[in-house]
């Protein structure tokens, strides 16, 4: 388990105090993924490089299954770091050693006997599916095998941790869901828990169990992925929740519908988990006698199930009836926005 | 005819000499300078802003002061260290004291352009700071090492022949005797000549080991 309580990091520039992390408390259970969200400096690599201490907080604690990381020596932290595995967005591998050599760096670092270190580095290239690549020089590969090695790197060592800060944002969509579907699977296959730092809404959605939200150094808003999908609070929350629907640009979304529909209502309807699966719209309509028409749709999937978001005209003819169909869908457990 | 043949094998030798010994040195030193200066600056392993403002002002000093002064200088460190006041082996003391502080500049440079990331991956898996140096530090440098260390031969070469002003021999030296006192341009364009191929053979050796092992 890792606990960050009353956590702060300030950092003294010559001309200004920055709260890059503002009193951060955060539980992260064993085995979960748990997902950091936020935009560009909200302090998110911060936090996940407080929790191995490559920075240490100005105030606050930091406890990994109940150790206080910061009265750890340089020795006892060094060994504490061996079960907490890395992976970052550029992927920092050594360009001077083979992918081989690079995963072979961490179980050096572990002191692993010569003669062991070879079947667990094959192990692991298995593991990653990096097969056939051993003796390739990072220069050689492409960004989505890059990180493989780099999470075979991170794995080698057996870590009860694996913290991963953008590790999918230098990476295509194909790409990001490759890797996403193996930090799934070495989370079911060894119990992991992973700590996953994303600007990202898509990245939560697909593979987190929890998320925190952070701005301006502060966790403003953390839950279940399906909680935060279904009733996001906060104005940020409402735009990462927002921009799972097709492109980020919801904005742009939002004038081409009114536009084309410039009489009438559109409403944005929010379905998550089982109620995705039922046919409400249609029942809605039997019931109501309003005509919906979808004008677009997108459904992500995500560990709880599939998550909907649909946008729907109402013509000016059904508008008196419009409170109806919103109270409809709402006892339906859809979250209704009327725009 | 033959007389003049031996001594420009002999000068030739002594070049060869003064030129490696040297640098066998000035590397050991350079990168302990370089490595010193990389760990203490601000943000490094060990900072340390005294040990980094000293050692710095130091190696500058050392760096401006021009080479036929330096070696004035240094000739009772010479003689200490070597016994003799004339000849190759005193003059090595002087050419490691103005190659080093050189070379340990361009350590910082290759050190300095180490990607931060791939170091800080290495402490995220625990490694030690002398883990961090010898691991990686060094490798993911090395191709900056070695055209620096061809760069300094190169730079010893030329101070070997001012090194001919307190008499240790050469091929600089030689050329400068029978150049400019006994006039035989025989003698001082084979010995150019020789130092010519001398550098090219340095800098040829250099870049072709930093193809082989810059894996970028
Ligand atoms: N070493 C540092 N020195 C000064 N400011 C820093 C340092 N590291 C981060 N910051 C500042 O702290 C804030 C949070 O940074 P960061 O944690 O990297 O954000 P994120 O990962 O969410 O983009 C930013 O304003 C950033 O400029
Ligand atoms: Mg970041």
């Amino acid at each position: 388990m890792i606990e960050l309580k009353n956590v702060s990091k300030i950092y003294h520039t010559p001309n200004q105090i920055i709260r890059a992390v503002d009193d951060v408390s955060l539980t992260i259970k064993d085995h979960e993924i748990f997902g950091i969200i936020g935009f560009s400096g909200a302090g998110k690599s911060t936090v996940i490089r407080l929790i191995n201490q490559l920075e240490t907080q100005t105030s606050g604690e930091v406890y990994i299954d109940g150790v206080n990381m910061k009265e750890l020596s340089l020795k006892q932290l060094a060994k504490k770091r061996i079960k907490i595995g890395m992976i970052f967005q550029h992927f920092n591998l050594m360009w001077s050693k083979t992918v081989f050599q690079n995963i072979e760096l961490a179980l050096e670092i572990a002191n692993v006997k010569k003669e062991d270190r070879k079947e667990k580095v094959m192990k692991l290239i298995q593991l990653v599916g990096l097969i056939g690549k051993e003796y390739s020089y990072p220069s050689q590969l492409s960004g989505g095998q890059k990180q493989r090695v780099g999470i075979a790197r991170a794995l080698a060592n057996d870590p009860d941790i694996l913290l991963c800060d953008e590790a999918t944002s230098a990476l295509d969509p194909q790409t990001t869901f490759a890797i996403l579907d193996l930090l799934n699977d070495i989370n079911h296959k060894l119990g992991i828990t992973i700590v996953m730092i994303t600007h990202q809404m898509e990245v939560v959605s697909k593979i987190c169990h929890r998320v925190a939200v952070m701005s301006e150094g502060k966790v403003i808003e953390e839950g279940s992925v399906q909680d935060i999908f279904q009733h996001p609070k906060h104005e940020i929350t409402k735009v990462f929740v927002s921009s799972v629907s097709s492109t980020s640009e919801v904005s742009d979304l939002m004038t081409s519908l009114k536009k084309m529909y410039p009489t009438g209502h559109i409403i944005r309807l929010n379905f998550t988990g089982d109620i995705s699966n039922k046919a409400i719209l249609a029942n809605v309509m039997k019931h109501t006698g309003v005509e919906i028409s979808i004008i677009n749709a997108n459904i992500t999937s995500s560990q709880q199930g599939p998550i909907g978001i649909l946008y729907c005209h109402i013509t000016e003819a059904f508008c008196n009836q419009l409170d109806v169909v919103v109270n409809h869908l709402k006892q339906e457990g859809v979250i209704v926005e009327v725009l | 005819m033959s007389a003049k043949v031996e001594q420009i094998v002999k000068a030739l030798q002594e070049t060869l000499f003064m030129t490696f010994a040297s640098l066998l040195f000035t590397v050991i030193f350079g990168i302990m300078i370089g490595i010193l200066l990389y760990i203490t600056q601000s943000k490094g392993l060990y900072q340390c802003k005294v040990i980094n403002r000293i050692v710095d002002l130091i190696v500058n000093i050392l760096r401006s002061i021009p080479f036929i002064i330096l070696m004035i200088l240094v000739v009772p460190l010479a003689k200490m260290l070597t016994g003799s006041l004339l000849g190759a082996k005193a003059a090595i003391p002087s050419l490691v004291i103005a190659a080093s502080p050189f070379y340990a500049r361009m350590c910082i440079i290759a050190f300095n352009e180490v990607n931060k990331g791939t170091i800080e991956a290495c402490k995220a898996m625990g490694a030690s700071n002398f883990e961090i140096i010898y691991k990686v530090l060094i490798p993911e440098s090395l191709p900056a090492l070695i055209s620096g260390v061809s760069l300094t031969a190169i730079s010893l070469v030329s101070y070997t022949a001012m090194a001919g002003a307190i008499g240790s021999g050469g091929l600089g030296n030689l050329a400068y005797l029978y150049g400019s006192v006994r006039r035989d341009e025989v003698v001082l364009f084979i010995s150019t000549i020789l130092i010519v191929i001398i550098v090219f053979v340095i800098q040829f050796i250099g870049d072709y080991i930093v193809m082989k092992i810059d894996k970028r």
